[in-house]
């Protein structure tokens, strides 16, 4: 028994439809901890080199952190990780809810899913009893619906994530979906689950997390609550959730609009938080062990339509950014996508580039099949997204993610694609925020913000800055990603600013071992040089390249706020300059195998000096 | 007399109150031993809580008189007497007799009052009772 793990590790070969148990051993849990140190040791080891991330050869990770489903305060985070069929690199995306804690009831700290199934089928845990079963009666479904029928079937108190149709149809921006509105979204992982078959996983535990001292972890949540429920921001944030930011991110011209080509929406009090709240709220929502409940769960009348959110990432890439008119149509898109099971920020990406290739003449009405794709049709848009769901029409196109689209379309249409290395923007503008443009460029995955969320600062260090931001951007990628090693939440520590060492008291009342921040931020470097060796090793030509803002950045911004702002390649070379010298990589962004030793990774040196991806 | 009282409607079910009661009472890490339900009902989007409000209906259909009153109110099954027949879980207007591993006889709400502290949304609090 290792104290804050479920002990094993369970390896489904979906080939052969077999299941092995391994042992967490002593070595895993305290050098790599979990969560996605262990996704990214794991692809790095056993993903073949140049794998196809749709075919059988390529896995799927799925791992709790030692602190995932404890009593400590939102605890709720389960991270999948794969190579994206979207991007060709690292993913890994991570959802709240509740599924965490029941995988690590029913034994297990992590499933590894392997090879492919030739007919439908899910998997079944329920403690130590695991089964490949028949999806027959599942495949098809939407992924909410699933979720609900498998609930029926097999019990309320099972937790279940699915796959919608996009997933089936390999769609390669296809999220996962759980606890009715929890999606690890990012990256196109259920499209690797959809050319395995496997259309969910339902889960059941019975046995405790064993912990190092409940008592002392008992007092110390009870005081983190305490503190919490006193936060300034504690209300505000409970209330509205992730929508409270929708007026600043209009107020300082970031809210992405009509495909990121102005920043400031017209129709803002229409999509925001209070009109959310005013119009569709049905009730608040928590994930796992979280005294936030940041997630608003809504009823559109309009459409009648339920569904959890929108959050702030939907109302901006679904609603201002395809010109939407209120929260209710976005919230019918929002279920839409939900259900059809793809990541809201991608979906909306690509439909905002499908319509200003419309507006620009450059696809037509008859390319879309009859639909008109003017900002705003709420009803093209739906239909639409059924298209790409089903790979139909022009919507197989799009399927391939909005990048892929564009190279199949030509005529010069990348220029309008708003990401980078694949991964669409999340919904924050950087014609005027060098730092959250940074950070969209150096992510790990892509273009998402979660990574290093600096656009807070760029607005209070001044916006033309440059100065330090590298630097800043590096420390935030050593804080951040060890809230998804840990397997918690963000929000307490970002939101009403729980202290970071609150972090580290818990995970050592948790483990019983002696981690101190210095130590875990010497391990989230290790862990951030392993990433950017896995994509050194599987892309080709990888380096300063493949870190570049889209070329939407470079146009000057023509209204708004942050009229006449455009990002220049000085500024883009200055910033990647500060930031490889932050990280100790080469001129070209690479790890060199010096810093890779240093930082504990000989066999990966030694692998990509053997490949000739990197310099001895 | 002090009752513990719900507000189902600020329930956001995250299960803290089962997570803190579970391991006030027994010492362990999960919300299934608790003394306290959450049941969530979607997609109507609500969540049922279960707690013991004292009504003393189990007490009255208990076959071996092994409900008693503590001194701070809350109702306690007696191990050594209760013959485990199920009669109080089955007939709880509330639902809140529970029954799990970590305790060999059903039990119910001790009136620790731990769960209250840790409840953020306020959906549980103290009131002075009757």
């Amino acid at each position: 028994m290792i104290d804050g793990y479920g002990g094993s590790i369970l390896r489904v070969d979906l080939t052969t439809r077999s299941v092995k148990r391994e042992p967490v051993t002593s070595e895993l849990a305290h050098d790599w901890l979990g969560g996605r140190a262990w996704i990214a040791k794991y692809m790095y080891d056993e993903l073949p080199a140049g794998v196809d991330p749709l075919s059988a050869a390529n896995k799927v990770f799925v791992a709790t952190g030692p602190l995932s489903g404890t009593l400590w305060p939102s605890s709720a985070k389960i991270v999948w990780g794969t190579k994206s069929p979207l991007t060709g690199g690292y993913i890994d995306s991570n959802m709240g809810g509740m599924i965490m804690a029941e995988l690590k009831y029913a034994g297990w700290d992590m499933i590894i899913l392997e090879g492919a199934s030739e007919t439908p089928v899910y998997l079944y845990v329920e403690d130590d009893n695991v089964e490949i079963r028949d999806a027959f009666g599942y495949w098809g479904k939407g992924s909410v619906d699933t979720e609900y029928a498998l609930k029926h079937d097999l019990g309320e108190d099972f937790q279940i994530a699915t796959i919608g149709p996009a997933g089936e149809n390999l769609v390669r921006f296809a999220c996962i979906t759980h606890d009715v509105g929890r999606q690890a979204g990012r990256g196109g992982i259920a499209a690797v689950l959809g050319s395995k078959k496997l259309k969910a996983i339902a889960v059941r535990g019975t046995k405790p997390i064993p912990i190092a001292d409940i008592e002392g972890l008992q007092k110390h949540t009870t005081s983190v609550i305490d503190y919490i429920k006193n936060a300034a921001f504690f209300p505000t944030f409970s209330k509205y959730g992730t929508t409270d930011i929708t007026d600043w991110c209009d107020s300082v011209g970031v809210i992405p609009v009509n495909n990121f080509q102005h920043a400031q929406y017209s129709k803002k009090d229409r999509i925001n938080g209070k009109y959310m709240r005013e119009q569709i709220y049905v009730r608040d929502k928590g994930c796992y062990a979280c005294p936030l409940g940041c997630s608003t769960y809504t009823y559109s009348k309009k459409y009648n339509v339920y569904v959890e959110g929108p959050e702030y990432e939907t109302i901006g890439l679904m609603g201002s950014n395809l010109g939407m008119d209120s929260i209710e149509e976005i919230a019918v898109l929002n279920a839409d996508v939900d259900n059809l099971g793809m990541d809201s920020i991608s979906s909306g990406s690509a439909v905002a580039f499908a319509m200003e290739l419309y507006q620009r003449g450059i696809l037509t009405r008859d390319d879309f099949g009859g639909l008109e794709m003017t900002w705003g049709n709420v009803d093209a848009v739906r239909a639409f997204l059924r298209l790409i769901a089903a790979q139909q029409g022009i919507g197989a196109t799009f399927a391939e993610g909005a990048l892929a689209a564009a190279r199949i379309i030509g005529r010069d249409s990348e220029k309008y694609v708003v990401q980078v290395k694949g991964l669409d923007y999340s919904a924050y503008d950087t014609h005027a925020a060098p730092a959250m443009m940074l950070a969209f460029m150096t992510s790990d995955i892509g273009a998402q913000h979660t990574r290093a969320w600096a656009i807070v600062q760029d607005i209070n260090m001044g916006r033309d800055s440059i100065q330090g931001k590298g630097k800043l951007v590096c420390d935030l990628q050593h804080l951040r990603p060890l809230m998804e090693v840990f397997g918690v939440c963000r929000f307490p520590w970002l939101e009403v600013k729980v202290d970071w060492e609150n972090y580290v008291t818990a995970l050592n009342l948790v483990t019983g071992q002696h981690y101190t921040t210095e130590g875990l931020f010497a391990f989230s470097e290790k862990v951030w040089n392993l990433t950017r060796a896995f994509w050194t090793r599987e892309v080709d030509g990888f380096g300063r390249a493949y870190d570049q803002p889209p070329a939407r950045m470079f146009e000057p911004m023509p209204d708004g706020p942050t009229a006449g702002a455009r990002v220049t390649q000085a500024m883009v070379d200055q910033l990647l300059d500060g930031y490889y010298q932050a990280y100790q990589w080469d001129q070209n962004g690479l790890p060199t195998a010096q810093r890779l030793r240093e930082v504990g990774l000989d066999y990966v040196a030694d692998d990509l000096v053997k490949r000739g991806r990197i310099l001895g | 007399m002090k009752h513990i009282v719900v507000r189902p409607e600020r329930c956001t079910g995250c299960r803290l109150c089962q997570l803190t009661c579970s391991a006030q009472n027994f010492r362990i890490n999960t919300h299934k031993a608790a003394r306290i339900g959450v049941v969530p009902r979607f997609p109507e989007g609500y969540f049922e809580v279960h707690l013991c409000n004292q009504c003393s209906v189990c007490q009255s259909v208990c076959p071996v008189e092994a409900i008693s009153v503590d001194a701070s109110g809350a109702y306690v099954i007696d191990g050594p007497t209760c013959i485990d027949c199920g009669a109080c879980v089955d007939s709880c207007p509330q639902q809140a007799i529970f029954r799990s591993p970590a305790s060999p006889h059903p039990y119910m709400c001790n009136l620790c009052g731990a769960c209250v502290a840790n409840c953020a949304a306020q959906a549980l609090s103290w009131e002075a009772g009757q």
